[in-house]
């Protein structure tokens, strides 16, 4: 999905600058990182507390970044470089889990699941997830903006009750409207050819 | 797709925007030295005074003077929350790193980083004069801040880190390592009902200035999830 003509300043600027990087701009490949990373180590400093993991996380993540800029994995017109970026540390961080699992016979497979969005290359839940955000950012009309708040309560772990009391409605009627958003939000997905059960997505190479 | 899957989507599309709204500033240009005109005049008077002295001390052998401490932050620990009190056990700390102390610190708005422990210890205390220098702090987003608690950090193993930009007249602000450990002392107090609430502690530390003094907050839990 191209990206939307009117984006802020800085988001252009990093735009810009992934541009260059896929031309082997390490100047522009800084500036990205400069921008970037502290937003990334507080991300993953919700997932850890080990600040040497983290270190760790944040050199792989962008070392992988810049190997898949400088291979063309990247499309600039497919998504923005902060959601790719966002999308190569997901995985970055999904490995990592896999490898703690590897070394522990006993602990249940429970981090992989292949028919989740979330474990797809980078690439493609980089589009994902730009398309989710201008969902929630209100650009495409199917969701109302009660519908786009109640997407956002519930990611954050919000229950029927919760939004219901929020809203001053009763709960059936919560999950309604939840039930509503969430086949508008797949919808949306859908539109834009987003079938992450699909096999070729699942099977594509992990950045 | 399923429902948990679509929200995880959502959940993971809300963090990819933080990302992009947390950029630090950038720098708008480089900034330019501040014009000394009085740098030729003390040149002059430099050079008379040391001829001066060579020809009052010669043949003495040359002073070895200490050379000053390297500026930089102040990592103010180990040092348990029960000591962190304006008066006793703070005090007595930071008198011990009283020597590492430049009078010369530059001033502007400093950066204040308390790295607590789960068990509701503080790990350390960093103090940092002028590390905003040239900055608005008005202007600072949290990933400023956390990057410059992180660059300066004093523990690995925190919970949580509250960080201070504090901007104001230099009379007002703390002056040396007492100050900022009494201040940190202070600040850490609220943790009880502030939690993670960054808002919340800059309510409590603009109740302990006066209106000239600009305090910004962030936090940075660090708890597994």
């Amino acid at each position: 999905m191209p990206l939307p003509t009117d984006q802020p300043g800085p988001a252009r600027d990093l735009a810009d600058a992934a541009a260059r990087v896929a031309r082997g701009d390490r100047e522009a490949f800084e500036v990205i990182h400069r921008r970037l990373d502290p937003g990334l180590r507080r991300l993953l400093a919700r997932r850890t507390s080990d600040a040497t993991l983290i270190d760790d996380l944040l050199q792989r993540t962008w070392a992988g970044v810049w190997e898949a800029c400088r291979a063309g994995r990247y499309d600039p017109a497919r998504s923005a470089i902060s959601t790719f970026v966002y999308a190569v540390a997901s995985n970055t961080w999904l490995r990592h889990l896999r490898g703690i699992k590897a070394t522990d016979a006993t602990s249940p497979d429970e981090h992989v699941d292949p028919d989740d969005p979330a474990t797809a290359d980078a690439a493609s839940l980089a589009e994902t997830l730009d398309m989710v955000r201008q969902a929630l950012d209100g650009r495409f009309a199917d969701l109302t903006e009660q519908e786009r708040w109640i997407l956002r309560m519930a990611s954050e772990g919000a229950g029927d009750r919760t939004i219901a009391s929020r809203l001053g409605i009763s709960p059936s009627t919560a999950n309604q409207a939840k039930q509503s958003a969430f086949g508008k939000l797949r919808r949306i997905l859908a539109r834009f050819g987003v079938r992450p059960e699909s096999a070729e997505r699942r099977d594509a190479p992990r950045e | 797709m399923r429902d948990d899957h679509l929200l995880n989507l959502v959940r993971m599309a809300r963090e990819a925007d933080e990302l992009e709204r947390g950029m630090p500033l950038a720098l708008v240009g480089e900034v330019a030295p501040r014009r000394r005109v009085w740098a030729p005049l003390l040149a002059i008077a430099s050079m008379a005074a040391a001829v001066t002295l060579a020809w009052v001390l010669w043949p003495a052998p040359p002073l070895n003077l200490p050379s000053p401490p390297a500026p930089g932050p102040i990592a103010l620990q180990p040092m348990p929350r029960t000591d962190m009190t304006a008066d006793g056990g703070a005090r007595v700390i930071a008198a011990s790193t009283e020597s590492t102390i430049d009078a010369c610190e530059p001033s502007g708005p400093m950066l204040l980083a308390v790295f607590h422990q789960t068990d509701e210890r503080c790990d350390c205390v960093v103090w940092r004069p002028g590390a905003f220098v040239e900055y608005d702090i008005a202007r600072l987003g949290s990933a400023d801040l956390i990057q410059a608690a992180w660059d300066n950090r004093c523990a690995d193993t925190s919970e949580l880190v509250l960080v201070l930009a504090i901007d104001g007249p230099r009379e007002l602000l703390p002056a040396d390592a007492d100050a900022a450990l009494e201040l940190a002392a202070t600040l850490s107090i609220p943790r009880a009902w502030c939690g993670e609430d960054p808002a919340c502690y800059e309510d409590s530390a603009a109740g302990l200035f006066p209106s000239s003094v600009r305090v910004v907050a962030e936090t940075l839990a660090l708890s597994s999830r």
